[in-house]
């Protein structure tokens, strides 16, 4: 990856943001594969420069791929690539993007493919179309914040080894549903090692948040197809799977149960095998408030990655500094997904009250009071308040 | 009530014992449903409506109860709204519509904060200025949660007894000689009840009968007159059973006697509907637990719903080729926008009352016909205390609401049998956080 090819990136990333999107970059794709001496166990195919995101409930969830090249020639054999590419991800579009002049031919071949073909030209036009007048968001749109995150997630110990394995690859190797309950699984195992006051633990709660809504509106709109009259049903399909994996999992607990019974006890609880996890109840309350705003779930996508990118990560603007905030269900929705992860994972109570400190879009204002009584905005004092930047065991140096 | 207390409690013996005057707080009824607790504190909390909260005998002995009544009267409000932007605004509404006084709100939210029931609770001062709220879908949970933050308030054996017996009386009447309470602290616990508007008692051939107003149909002279014809163990058999399966045919019901007896005394609900054979049918309905608007004001929702619940049963009973297997999933769909539902032959019969009330609207295509319902607040509203009547056997999710609210999602019960415990000796035992990780693991609960 170039500095170019960043900053195609990071104008492609724009565009979508403006029409509408909820935006993630490289995003890698791969296979788990068996492990050997001297062998990773996953293999990577490919990475997807730019996804976006879109959901509406009438026709669901849609993504779109970006390929950003700066490099010249081979665009026909990039296209047949692309192509490939979104078939594999399920992507409704695809975008080509060259800074070079594209021939004549390759427009057709990507007419057919069904890839938007973007050479520097399309894309300021694309740009001024969508009304990128930039947002006033602080850094959120010239990469800085984006950099910031990166910088802080990578400065998670050797502790957090196989979370940033599950974030950056896991996560999309995995079947949508399974990450429903492998999320606060991998998450529960680092529990003890948030801090609730760093910058860090936040970026990477928020960034989990995002990626948790984003398998429960693929699960709410399963949900939604099978039974929305009786979500619950759906929501045990989604989580258990079909009859025929109701009664495969059925004979593992049995089993399990029964092998946990002729182990020596000696006192210590033997724990009962249920066929949903513990948090189930917590699981179907959140599934239902997706459900039922349904219609702000885009946007609460929006808020998480906004949030942990330009409000945390870059201790930048906040949401209500936005010219136009978004909806208080958006991002009460939001604080849902964060409420879950803490109840699922047993995190501190203190994430959910920073992020809702950091999110609040109204009378924020009341909060902050001066000496005088006088009411002054949240600033980014506050942000110095919430995190303890000196002291924090989360980011103790870069991983080795 | 913690260990300590616990401990000294039961080193001193049964609290029933002991004189009224040295009852220490207790935990809890024990042996009530989880969540019958919250429940009945509603219950009691609404029936307080027209009452004096502040006599000494309530404002004394129902301090825990009332809390918890009205943390339930807001939780059930407020489910489903998201984000309570203008809390003062609430407040209003609270004390206007929930009873909630302005003094105790603060309280109340503060109850509802520690169950995760309300977040980001922003305050200006001492002033609630904003809320999230994040009570949990499911009501049983809801209710429970509520019923165990009652026990843990530490209420007072007057009022755990007290809720005990309100929640006997909400499956039938009783002879006061059986109510499960100590006897020395009975006449307190009738008297706070009866103050509290939360129990009646009739004295019928020299024998006191307590009874529930929450009924519906609460008439003490029709009480003590059905009681003096009929044994009181068979009445109250009867009440329970409706309760379990409200809207049952009366015709084939083995309490049927019973049954008659007390709708022809008013005391019970009978909407009527013509089988296929052209008699009619009586479906036996016990409404219990519904504000009280609904049983004024609002009289007309209650009567719709007693005529979905008498359809819907119908159609469960009698509906000619075939019967409906679950009236409860029909009337979900039912709620649902623009669809149309029970497409069949019969249901011109089954739901010509519903049509004649404006519920719903007949769709006909070809020889079948299929019904869709007309959504006004209200006839949503019916349709929603109707499963809940059906459903929970009382009101639960519509208790004191109007206005559109949530839908209920009951949590799946996917639990497996617990096997009993058989450990086996001389093997090293495997660490319990190695169990749950192996269950984790198997199950596919980790996502590697």
């Amino acid at each position: 990856m170039t500095t170019r090819d960043q900053a195609q990136k990071l104008e492609m990333r724009a565009a979508f943001w403006a029409m509408g999107a909820s935006t993630r970059l490289e995003v890698k794709l791969g296979a788990l594969v068996s492990r050997t001496a001297g062998r990773a166990d996953r293999q990577e195919w490919t990475d997807l420069d730019v996804l976006a995101i879109h959901y509406i409930p009438m026709t669901g969830l849609s993504f779109t791929v970006a390929d950003c090249k700066t490099s010249r020639g081979r665009v026909a054999e990039r296209l047949f690539w692309l192509r490939g590419v979104m078939d594999l991800f399920g992507a409704h579009a695809g975008y080509l993007v060259r800074d070079e002049a594209l021939p004549p031919a390759s427009r057709q071949l990507a007419l057919r493919l069904g890839v938007s073909a973007m050479d520097r030209a399309d894309r300021e036009a694309l740009l001024q179309q969508v009304g990128i007048s930039r947002p006033q968001a602080g850094s959120f749109f010239d990469g800085s914040a984006h950099e910031a995150r990166t910088r802080l997630l990578a400065s998670l110990p050797s502790d957090f080894d196989r979370m940033r394995r599950y974030r950056e690859t896991g996560y999309w190797l995995a079947p949508s549903h399974r990450n429903l309950t492998g999320l606060p699984g991998q998450l529960s195992a680092v529990s003890d090692k948030l801090n609730p006051r760093s910058r860090t633990t936040m970026a990477l709660t928020t960034d989990l948040a995002w990626l948790y809504l984003l398998a429960m509106i693929r699960a709410v709109d399963e949900m939604a197809r099978l039974q929305l009259a009786d979500l619950d049903v759906g929501l045990a399909q989604v989580v258990i799977g079909d009859e025929r994996e109701r009664r495969e999992k059925t004979f593992l607990a049995e089993q399990l149960q029964r092998l946990f019974e002729q182990l020596p006890a000696r006192g210590q609880r033997i724990p009962t095998v249920d066929l949903v996890p513990p948090y189930y109840a917590d699981l179907a309350d959140l599934a239902y408030r997706v459900s039922r705003r349904r219609a702000h779930a885009l946007e609460a996508l929006r808020v998480l990655e906004f949030v942990g990118v330009e409000t945390i990560a870059a201790g930048g603007q906040k949401l209500a500094d936005l010219p136009e905030p978004p909806s208080p269900f958006a991002v009460k929705l939001a604080s849902d997904v964060i409420r879950f992860l803490r109840r699922a994972s047993g995190l501190s109570e203190e994430i959910v009250s920073t992020f809702d400190r950091l999110t609040t879009t109204h009378e924020t204002e009341s909060r902050e009071t001066t000496s005088e009584g006088r009411a002054q905005p949240d600033s980014g004092l506050s942000q110095t308040r919430l995190f303890d930047e000196q002291k924090q065991p989360a980011e103790r140096g870069p991983h080795q | 009530m913690n260990r300590k207390r616990r401990a000294v409690a039961e080193r001193a013996g049964s609290p029933r014992r002991r004189s009224v005057a040295h009852w220490p707080k207790v935990a809890g009824v024990t042996d009530m449903r989880p969540t019958a607790p919250a429940l009945r504190a509603h219950d009691v909390h609404q029936g307080l409506h027209e009452v004096d909260r502040d006599s000494a005998l309530i404002s004394t002995h129902l301090e825990v109860t009332e809390l918890i009544g009205m943390a339930s009267a807001v939780a059930a409000w407020i489910k489903g709204h998201d984000v309570i932007p203008d809390a003062q605004a609430f407040k209003h509404v609270a004390a206007e519509q929930l009873d909630v006084g302005g003094f105790a709100f603060d309280d109340v939210v503060a109850v509802l904060e520690e169950l995760e029931f309300v977040g980001n609770v922003q305050r200006a001062g001492r002033r609630i200025v904003s809320f999230y709220e994040t009570v949990p879908a499911s009501f049983e949970r809801m209710y429970s949660q509520l019923g165990q933050a009652w026990k843990d308030q530490e209420p007072t054996e007057v009022e755990a007894s007290l809720l005990q017996v309100v929640d006997t009386l909400s499956r039938g009447p009783v002879p006061v000689d059986n109510l499960d309470i100590d006897a020395a602290a009975k006449p307190l616990v009738l008297s706070v009840g009866q103050t509290a508007e939360a129990i009646q008692v009739v004295s019928v051939g020299g024998e006191d009968i307590a009874y529930s107003p929450f009924f519906a149909y609460e008439k003490p002279e029709a009480i003590k007159a059905i009681l003096e014809s009929l044994d009181v163990e068979r009445v109250a058999a009867a009440y329970a059973r409706v309760r379990d399966f409200q809207g049952a045919p009366i015709s084939i019901s083995a309490d049927a006697e019973v049954l008659n007896g007390l709708v022809g005394a008013g005391l019970m609900a009978a909407p009527s509907l013509e089988r296929p054979d052209k008699t009619r049918e009586l479906f036996a309905v016990a409404p219990y637990g519904l504000p009280t608007d609904v049983l004024t004001i609002q009289k007309p929702l209650l009567e719709k719903a007693l005529a979905i619940v008498a359809a819907v049963r119908m159609g469960q009973h009698f509906g000619g080729i075939t019967n409906l297997d679950s009236p409860v999933a029909l009337l979900h769909a039912l709620l649902q926008a623009e669809r149309v539902v029970a497409w069949h032959s019969s249901t011109t019969r089954q739901y010509a009352a519903l049509q004649r009330q404006g519920i719903v609207r007949f769709l006909t295509s070809g020889s079948r016909t299929g019904i869709t319902l007309i959504d006004t607040e209200d006839n949503v509203l019916a349709v929603r205390v109707a499963i809940d009547l059906m459903q929970e056997g009382e009101v639960t999710s519509t208790k004191g609401l109007r206005g559109s609210q949530s839908a209920l999602l009951v949590p799946g019960n996917y639990r497996s049998q617990i096997q009993s415990v058989r450990p086996a000796k001389k093997r090293k035992p495997i660490p319990e956080e190695d169990l749950t990780a192996m269950v984790h693991a198997a199950m596919g609960w980790g996502a590697e």
